[in-house]
C-alpha cells in the first residue's frame, strides 16, 4: 500500500490515550539551556542603557559601574533619566555651555559631592554636540568622565 | 533451561522492548522552571565604559606650544591627521565610501609607540561634524596601540594650520 502522507503515522494509543513526541521538544529546550548558561551573568547588568539610545560598539572592558548618567540622545539631554535639554532649543544656543545641564549639575553638586560621570552618547550624535556635553560637565567640575558603550563580543 | 549458541546481542528484541518509551515529563518540569530563571539573569548586551581625560586648563600663558603637544590624532569628516608636536606623522583620507583607513593608524600609533616607550599619552581631537561612533572607534584604536594615558579633545585643525 502506497502512504499518501510524509507525516509520521500517530502513535498507536497505549491504555486508550495516545503520548505526545516529546523527544523534538526536549532537545530544543537542551540547546535553549545551553545558550543560557552560557550568557548567565551571576552580578546581572548593573548598568542599563536608556531605551532610545543606539550606543557605540568598543573593544573597551571596563565594567560599567553605576554613576552618575547623562544620556545623549537624538532628541535631548537627560540627567539621570530626566531631560534637561531639547534638541533644537539647545542646538541654536551660541555659548558651549549647555545653561540648563550645567544648572542641573550645580544643583546636584551642592547635595553630594562630585562624583564620576558616565555619558550615554547616541553613536550618531554629532561630536559638536558631545563637545558642548563635556565642556559643560568641566565647567561644572566634574572631571571624572566616561563614555558608555556596547561591548563587541570578543 | 538452555541459553543455546545465541549471544545476547543476536537476540531480537522483543515486543515490549519496542514499544518502551522514556518518560520526560520530569526533565521538560525542570527545563519549564530553569529556563524562565536563565531568561531572566542572561545578560545579552554587555555594556563596558571608555574612561578618558579632558584636556588640562593650563591658563592664559601656560598653554602649550604646538612643537609641545603630545600624539595627536585629528579626526575630521574626511581624514585622520597623526601628529607629534608639529610634526605631521601621517595623513590618512576618508576612502570613497567615507570610511576611516583605521588599519593604517593603528600601523602608525604602534610603530610611534615602539619608537617611544616612555611615551604613553596620546590625544584625540575631534572636529565638529564628526559622529560619535567615529570618536569611541579612535579611542580604541589608541588604546589598542598601547597607549594608556587617552585624552579627548575638540579638534585643532591640525590639517589647516601648516603643520609641517
Amino acid at each position: 500500500m502506497i502512504r499518501t502522507s510524509i507525516l509520521p503515522r500517530p502513535r498507536k494509543a497505549t491504555n486508550g490515550h495516545t503520548r505526545p513526541q516529546l523527544t523534538s521538544l526536549v532537545d530544543m529546550m537542551v540547546i535553549l539551556l545551553v545558550f543560557l548558561l552560557k550568557s548567565f551573568s551571576v552580578e546581572g547588568q548593573l548598568v542599563s542603557a536608556s531605551a532610545d539610545l543606539e550606543l557605540p560598539s568598543s573593544t573597551a572592558e571596563t565594567v560599567a559601574e553605576p554613576e552618575l548618567s547623562i544620556e545623549v540622545t537624538t532628541t535631548g539631554i537627560n540627567l539621570d533619566g530626566a531631560r534637561v535639554a531639547g534638541f533644537p532649543a539647545t542646538a541654536a544656543m551660541d555659548s558651549l555651555v549647555i545653561a540648563p545641564l550645567y544648572d542641573a549639575l550645580m544643583d546636584l553638586a551642592v547635595i553630594t559631592e562630585t562624583q564620576p560621570i558616565t555619558i550615554q552618547c547616541d553613536r550618531r550624535i554629532d561630536f559638536a554636540v558631545l563637545k558642548r556635553v563635556l565642556f559643560t560637565c568641566n565647567q561644572a567640575e566634574y572631571d571624572d568622565l566616561s563614555l558608555l558603550v556596547l561591548q563587541e563580543a570578543s | 533451561m538452555s541459553i543455546g549458541s545465541a549471544s545476547i546481542l543476536s537476540r531480537r528484541p522483543s515486543q515490549h522492548a519496542e514499544t518502551c518509551d522514556v518518560d520526560v515529563t520530569p526533565i521538560m518540569n525542570m527545563f519549564i522552571i530553569l529556563i524562565p530563571f536563565l531568561v531572566s539573569m542572561a545578560v545579552f548586551a554587555h555594556l563596558a565604559t571608555h574612561a578618558f581625560s579632558l584636556p588640562a586648563d593650563d591658563g592664559a600663558g601656560q598653554a602649550r606650544t604646538t612643537a609641545e603637544l603630545p600624539l595627536t590624532v585629528a579626526v575630521s569628516a574626511d581624514r585622520l591627521v597623526v601628529a607629534l608636536g608639529d610634526h605631521e606623522l601621517a595623513s590618512l583620507p576618508v576612502d570613497a565610501l567615507g570610511t576611516y583607513d583605521t588599519a593604517q593608524l593603528v600601523d602608525v600609533l604602534t610603530s610611534e609607540r615602539q619608537r617611544r616607550p616612555e611615551m604613553n599619552e596620546v590625544v584625540v581631537a575631534v572636529d565638529d561634524g564628526v559622529v560619535c561612533a567615529a570618536v569611541v572607534r579612535c579611542l580604541d584604536h589608541c588604546k589598542a596601540a598601547g597607549f594608556s594615558d587617552v585624552g579627548l579633545a575638540a579638534g585643532t585643525n591640525l590639517d589647516r594650520e601648516g603643520v609641517r
